[in-house]
């Protein structure tokens, strides 16, 4: 039996041989896949680029005073054989990258280039090796607070700058910082003058991020922007992470102790969606929220957070905005003690003013009523919530939530949860686009810091 | 190698027993006797489809209408949706020619993605003009990863082409935001040729976070300066896809609407520019007629047109809905569906049936009129995987409440309904039901329309596969998609009051 096996495979082998020997006579390939394509050196303006084979990137940095938009191929080489998209003489915009496509016969690759100008930035900062600096490489400022206790007539500045930048002074030198330090960074052309200011305070020096929707703070909302830039040059160690770089995988939210989601938009974006899950892990392997505004309304099925897995059952406002005829704010009737309330201007009614009289307003507001559907009654609602009620609306009714707390828990088996609060008062605004002079925006500061640093422990 | 042999060979011989086998073997569904039956038929969707055109693999997203000057025919670029699409690099342009919107011709991908590291990686919206021998496609560059593109996550570039089928990517032309509109949102150009025999491009971005179409002017096509805002956005609301266009003594802008609410395309007429542009000046809200400028349901999304100088129609896309489920929710991409503009005397615009679509579904068979009492429905035979269905409605009062019913057999637990919806004395509406389900389905509903005056309803129902417009008097469209409507029974309703049904004419295909 294997014999004959055998010799059926002899026989199918020898067949097959025969076979692929006809072909080779008569049908050689058309296809050329031996050529090489590479860029070997290219010219743009005058300056040559780094090459690197491997990542397929082009990089030319130029004077600054090269008009990126107006770029021109001045030479180009390539592997033998080859020819590309962009030959010599090729005009092009360059304040974008651009895609090379470099073909020999039948094969090609694509080189990314980038043309940069001359330019310094700062990675990052660090004093006495726990200080971590906001680094602005736009405003070319850096900002460092540090604890009310530290000696800031002495302090070690480490930090790190693009490759090719020489700063003065240098990395590791012993400075005074009772007033703002300039160093000066220099990578060919460009000599660029940073400002490093160091601010004492009694702020949680945990990592701490702002939630956006936007690649950078600059295209957020004027609500949402108004909260992230007080954020930034006023909490320690603090960054801007947009949604899209948790979906894309370039920040940790692990990396935070607490986070905060306030958001400014009342549609849905699909982004929420698409990160669902990564909120959802932080905050079940113990990772803090405040949650204010429309962040407020992704503990439902987006985050999983209550229990019930739904938005607050009574939102609305954010439409447009309206000039406050009373000051407002939110009472606190039964919470007074609680820790995000320490050191707040308290009212005879138990209320904390937030905006004054003359304030703009979009009255949006994520409140629950616990007396309505489905919940039924406060106790109902806290059942059904897992949450506890610490404010009401700007006049007191006990059935009405307008700040809750979602205490930790073993969510998932093995972790605790993190601490979450949520914001949905009409009061809590940062942007005021009638830019009156509010007595009450201490109150909204503290009350913030108050969460941040709570969230912090 | 020589054990896997000995096993190769009898599974070869089973399975070439079990094809001749399967051959011999009449289609299971023949059994049914179908033509005579009325039982409900769990049909499938056709790889690609004609009338409501879809290509055989993906779906279609944004219509760029175009009619060809040279060519004398219409070309409508569409945003070529693949399911899955690639991460980063999706929505290259593609093509479809057509003479009369009623059947297309694929021109395949125009338009190709630039790489994943380049602003172009993702495409969006554009639009295309012809110009001394050269055909400009300005469109929406759209970057997976905006920190590696000088933090600009949407700018519009340009390709150019002789022929309409081999397009060149201009490398010098390139709009962005810069320092004054928002570089997050500034996409779907639009380009026309002004009564200043200027090109104007308009362009959908926000300043200072507000929405507003901002304004671009050239006279080459090649160098263009901003001229600021042509007219803002009203309140919160987003201005996608926009169209402008004269017709008649009126100028018109047709978009598409991106606020959940109401995600539908709208227009606003003027009879000079400025009179359009004062529509939404200040938030005004000098909607163009009494329904907010509604053009159909959110079954037609982001709506352009085209005029061959004759007539002029609008293509949009039909959304699927997850998971082919009948209340599912919208997908983004769909079918490429057309109406005609109509255009009323008093300048209000209303969306058509398509003549040409009409004339390839001619083999008309009528019934005989009947009434309908208070919850009674008729069931009619089995629909084509085409169908043209047009009928008369009378009504006996304006709170009576009728509709039609599609993908329902005399076994169905669930079937869906388009009611034409008394909402009070004077206005209706036309929802969709899941009826022996979750009833009224949301977001698919479309807009408050006039109750007419003699109760007379003349209804044209055109279907392909699942997609489906209705027009109701030549003021109503209404576009939707229900699965398992090809190949299945169907009815009219009388839910309240009493209907009279005549010149029920319904041809197949």
């Amino acid at each position: 039996m294997k014999s004959l096996f055998n010799t059926i495979c002899g026989l199918m082998l020898a067949t097959m041989m025969i076979a692929l020997q006809s072909c080779d006579k008569d049908n050689k390939s058309d296809l050329s896949l031996d050529g090489d394509t590479r860029i070997e050196s290219i010219k743009i303006n005058g300056f040559s680029g780094v090459i690197d084979h491997t990542a397929k990137v082009v990089s030319v940095n130029v004077s600054t005073d090269i008009d990126l938009t107006n770029l021109c191929i001045e030479e180009i080489t390539l592997s033998k054989g080859a020819t590309c998209d962009y030959p010599v003489g090729t005009k092009f915009d360059g304040t974008i990258p651009r895609s090379i496509k470099v073909i020999n016969g039948n094969v090609f690759s694509a080189y990314t280039v980038s043309v940069k100008h001359d330019n310094v930035e700062f990675l990052s900062f660090m004093l006495d090796g726990k200080y971590s600096g906001t680094i602005d490489n736009f405003a070319r400022t850096i900002q460092c607070f540090v604890p009310m206790e530290a000696d800031i007539r002495a302090m070690q500045a480490v930090f790190t700058v693009n490759e090719g930048t020489t700063v003065t002074p240098e990395s590791g030198s012993l400075l005074d910082f009772s007033q703002p330090v300039k160093f000066t960074a220099t990578q060919r052309t460009a000599v660029i003058e940073y400002t490093v200011t160091v601010v004492q305070d009694d702020m949680s020096q945990m990592p701490k991020a702002f939630i956006g929707n936007s690649y950078s703070l600059e295209g957020l909302g004027e609500e949402a922007k108004a909260a992230c830039q007080w954020m930034l040059e006023n909490v320690p160690n603090t960054r801007y992470i947009s949604i899209q770089d948790i979906i894309d995988g370039r920040v940790k939210l692990d990396d935070f102790k607490m986070i905060w989601c306030h958001f400014d938009w009342t549609d849905w974006p699909g982004a929420l969606w698409d990160s669902r899950d990564q909120f959802n892990s932080y905050w079940l392997r113990g990772g803090a929220i405040l949650a204010s505004r429309d962040g407020a309304r992704y503990i439902n099925d987006v985050w999983r957070i209550a229990r019930d897995q739904q938005s607050p059952n009574n939102m609305f406002g954010g439409d447009s905005y309206e000039t406050l005829n009373d000051d407002l704010g939110f009472s606190i009737t039964g919470h007074e003690s609680h820790p995000l309330y320490k050191d707040l201007d308290i009212d005879e009614n138990h209320r904390v003013l937030l905006l004054s009289k003359g304030c703009s307003n979009t009255n949006r507001t994520l409140q629950w009523g616990a007396d309505w559907d489905p919940y039924g009654s406060m106790e109902g609602w806290e059942q059904r919530t897992g949450a506890k009620a610490l404010a009401s609306g700007h006049d007191y009714d006990f059935n009405r939530v307008t700040i809750a707390e979602f205490e930790p828990y073993e969510a998932l088996k093995g972790f605790t949860s993190g601490r979450v609060i949520t914001i949905g008062s009409p009061a809590y605004e940062w942007y005021d686009k009638n830019g009156v002079d509010n007595p009450y925006r201490k109150n909204l500061i503290k009350l913030t810091k108050n969460a941040i640093n709570y969230l912090c422990q | 190698m020589k054990h896997n042999m000995i096993i190769s060979i009898p599974v070869l011989a089973a399975t070439l027993l079990s094809v001749a086998s399967c051959s011999n073997d009449g289609p299971v569904l023949t059994n049914k006797d179908l033509a005579n039956s009325q039982v409900y038929l769990d049909t499938d969707e056709g790889m690609s489809q004609k009338i409501y055109y879809k290509p055989y693999v993906g779906y279609v997203g944004d219509p760029m209408p175009f009619f060809d000057p040279v060519a004398k025919d219409f070309k409508v670029m569409y945003l070529q949706d693949y399911r899955p699409n690639q991460a980063l690099t999706y929505h290259p342009i593609w093509g479809v020619a057509t003479n009369d919107a009623a059947s297309y011709e694929s021109l395949g991908e125009l338009i190709p993605c630039g790489s994943a590291t380049e602003l172009d990686a993702a495409i969006g919206t554009g639009s295309t003009i012809y110009n001394d021998g050269t055909y400009y496609t300005f469109y929406t560059a759209h970057s997976p990863n905006p920190a590696s593109t000088n933090g600009i996550n949407e700018a519009v570039m340009l390709a150019t082409s002789k022929d309409f089928k081999t397009w060149t990517k201009n490398r010098e032309l390139l709009i962005t935001g810069g320092d004054t509109y928002s570089n997050s949102d500034f996409r779907d150009p639009f380009v026309f040729k002004g009564d200043d025999s200027r090109f104007h491009m308009i362009i959908s971005t926000r300043l200072n976070g507000k929405g507003v179409l901002a304004e671009y002017t050239s006279d080459n096509l090649l160098d263009w300066q901003s001229t600021g805002v042509f007219m803002t956005m009203m309140w919160d609301r987003f201005y996608e896809c926009p169209d402008l266009f004269k017709m008649g003594d009126w100028w018109y802008l047709i978009y598409s609407e991106q606020h959940d609410a109401i995600r539908r395309v709208q227009y606003f007429k003027g009879r000079t520019l400025d009179e359009l542009k004062a529509c939404t000046a200040n938030d005004a809200g000098l909607w163009p007629d009494s329904k907010e400028g509604f053009l159909d349901s959110r079954g037609l999304y982001a709506g352009k047109t085209a005029s061959n100088g004759t007539d002029r129609y609008i293509w949009g896309w039909c959304a699927t809905r997850a998971g082919s489920s009948n209340i599912g929710n919208a997908d983004w991409a769909g079918n490429l569906v057309a109406h005609k503009l109509v255009q009323h005397s008093d300048g209000t615009l209303s969306l058509g049936e398509v003549p040409a679509i009409a004339k390839l579904l001619a083999q008309e068979k009528s019934e005989a009129d009947f009434t309908l009492p208070e919850n009674q429905s008729k069931l009619f035979s089995r629909l084509g995987t085409e169908n043209r269905i047009s009928f008369v409605v009378k009504t006996s009062s304006p709170w009576d409440k009728f509709g039609v019913s599609f993908a329902r057999g005399n076994d169905s637990e669930k079937y869906y309904s388009i009611i034409v919806n008394p909402e009070n004395e004077s206005v209706r509406k036309i929802n969709y039901e899941e009826e022996g389900g979750i009833g009224f389905v949301p977001n698919t509903d479309g807009y408050n329309f006039n109750t007419p005056m003699d109760g007379v309803y003349n209804i044209t129902i055109i279907t392909d596969n699942s997609v489906m417009t209705m027009y109701v008097n030549e003021t109503v469209a209404y576009t939707t998609r229900v699965y398992g409507t090809a190949r299945n029974c169907w009815s009219i309703n009388c839910y309240s009051g009493n209907i009279e049904v005549s010149n029920l004419k319904i041809a197949k295909n």
